[in-house]
């Protein structure tokens, strides 16, 4: 049994195995070596996917544990037409009540921000995300226990100056870009200085030293 | 070819015709006519009467007595200790080893230990010593320098006194001419090079601007258009000196990996320091040595 569990929710972004595995290989040793890991988040994640694992997700609740909820959903609400025309407004109000009802069943909520992506690719999402931001900053605490603000990087609020962070796609952040996601990430659950966990996450994947922090 | 000698040890190459039995004197009648005795490597037309001789017909004037051979237009100068001097005018060291067209033609060669071969290798040498010159015109203008190894064509061409030099691939270290202690490895290395010295060289015209410069270490194979480019474009730059102190080393590369890790960009260092003095000091230090961007507040 363990007496710990992280999982993961929301889009493509979301369950990208780098960083969300850099988080749980980093806060795994504060548990021991029984902390469960899940990822739910699929490819073209929505609000309406999220709904649909709603119930899956609540039935890996581990009673008297930390049970520890990152959602990071909203990149594929941005083009025009139906569900995918959500305002910044509508997509905060599905977040809010997504995250809300998982905190009432039991979750310790970890919310994200979004972050920077090529407009060329996803048309008007410059000007919605911050928008959606600015909404979860303000917010979250009515919904959520935690935030992670990648938005508020330099790197990932800014991919026409990082670009090498990211794949041939300009959403989606590549190997080191899911290193940033992490070092971002992994201070906001655990808590520490950020700069030493990024500096610490940077220096292992160059191969200068073994990554044995706790 | 018609009828193959069968015995009495020779072997004739060429167009001949073998004319009565073998035995220990056995006549072959080439185009030319030729005669031999026994134990003969015979390379087209000639004469040879005595044996135990390798011999070849052309414009050269081939000195027999002492074997070897070397093929049209080109010199064997046999030169031992046993000689006082070699058959050749002028060679006065021992212990030389010469062979090509114009090999050490100097009148006063009195260099010992040269191992000189190709086409006007080692041409102008008086006393270089201990060489070894291979590859036409290698060396050609060396007099002096000694103990320098020189491979391919006009591979320290212009060297006249430059010593201890390493020089391999073709035209690699062409220009030097008193530059000593350098080694150059790939074609036109070091190819202006004219009197730095202790270089090292690497690759395809490697360090091929560098004129007048010493002690660099450059890894490269390309031109790089200017000496300034080649210290900041050759994938391996240093400076090498007495005392480590002095030393250094730069990579000028866009990606790199430690311990087998596969290379990663220039990472970023991002998030607060939390006023942490030792890690803000480590991400300076850190930034200043090149290995990470510190973006931190």
């Amino acid at each position: 049994m363990a007496n710990a569990q992280i999982v993961f929710e929301g889009d493509s972004r979301s369950n990208a195995d780098p960083w969300t595995a850099a988080v749980y290989n980093h806060i795994e040793p504060r548990f021991g070596l029984t902390l469960g890991y899940a990822v739910f988040a699929v490819s073209g994640g929505t609000f309406t996917t999220l709904a649909d694992h709603a119930a899956a997700v609540d039935a890996t609740l581990i009673p008297d544990v930390a049970n520890i909820l990152v959602v990071w959903i909203g990149v594929n609400h941005w083009s025009s037409g139906g569900l995918y025309g959500m305002t910044a407004e509508q997509m905060h109000t599905a977040l809010a009540s997504y995250c809300g009802d998982r905190k009432t069943a039991g979750w310790y909520v970890v919310v994200c921000t979004e972050i920077s992506a090529s407009e060329s690719y996803l048309s008007g999402w410059d000007a919605k995300y911050k928008a959606y931001n600015t909404l979860i900053r303000a917010n979250y605490t009515d919904y959520a226990d935690r935030l992670i603000d990648f938005g508020a990087n330099p790197i990932l609020s800014d991919w026409s100056t990082y670009g090498s962070q990211y794949y041939w796609d300009n959403v989606h952040p590549n190997v080191a870009g899911n290193r940033v996601l992490a070092s971002v990430a992994i201070p906001e659950i655990i808590g520490g200085t950020p700069a030493v966990v990024s500096l610490v996450l940077e220096l292992e994947a160059l191969g200068l030293i073994t990554n044995g922090t706790e | 070819m018609s009828a193959l000698p069968q015995g009495r040890r020779n072997l004739p190459i060429g167009d001949y015709t073998h004319t009565g039995a073998w035995g220990a004197t056995t006549t072959i009648t080439a185009g030319t006519g030729l005669t031999i005795t026994k134990g003969n490597l015979l390379v087209s037309a000639g004469t040879i009467t005595s044996s135990g001789n390798i011999t070849a017909q052309g414009a050269s004037t081939i000195t027999a007595g002492t074997g070897g051979f070397v093929g049209t237009n080109a010199l064997y100068r046999p030169n031992s200790s046993s000689m006082t001097s070699d058959a050749r005018a002028g060679i006065t060291g021992v212990s030389n080893s010469l062979y090509g067209v114009g090999t050490g033609i100097s009148a006063t060669f009195s260099g010992t230990y040269n191992a000189i071969f190709g086409c006007y290798a080692g041409r102008a040498n008086t006393t270089g010593s201990n060489n070894s010159m291979f590859g036409a015109s290698a060396g050609v203008a060396n007099t002096t320098g000694s103990n320098n190894s020189m491979f391919g064509t006009a591979a320290g061409i212009a060297n006249t006194t430059g010593s201890n030099n390493s020089m391999f691939g073709n035209s690699a270290g062409a220009v030097n001419t008193e530059g000593a202690e350098n080694s150059f490895f790939g074609g036109y290395a070091g190819y202006l090079n004219s009197t730095g010295s202790r270089n090292c060289f690497f690759g395809f015209k490697a360090g091929f601007r560098n004129s007048t410069s010493s002690d660099l270490l450059l890894v490269d194979n390309r031109d790089r258009t200017s000496a300034a480019l080649e210290l900041a474009n050759s994938i391996v730059y240093g400076v090498m000196g007495a005392a480590a102190a002095n030393q250094e080393i730069r990579f000028n590369v866009g990606k790199m990996g430690f311990f087998a890790t596969e290379a990663q960009s220039k990472p970023t260092i991002t998030g607060s320091r939390d006023g942490n003095a030792a890690v803000a000091s480590l991400l300076t230090n850190l930034a200043t040595l090149g290995l990470l961007t510190d973006m931190s507040s």
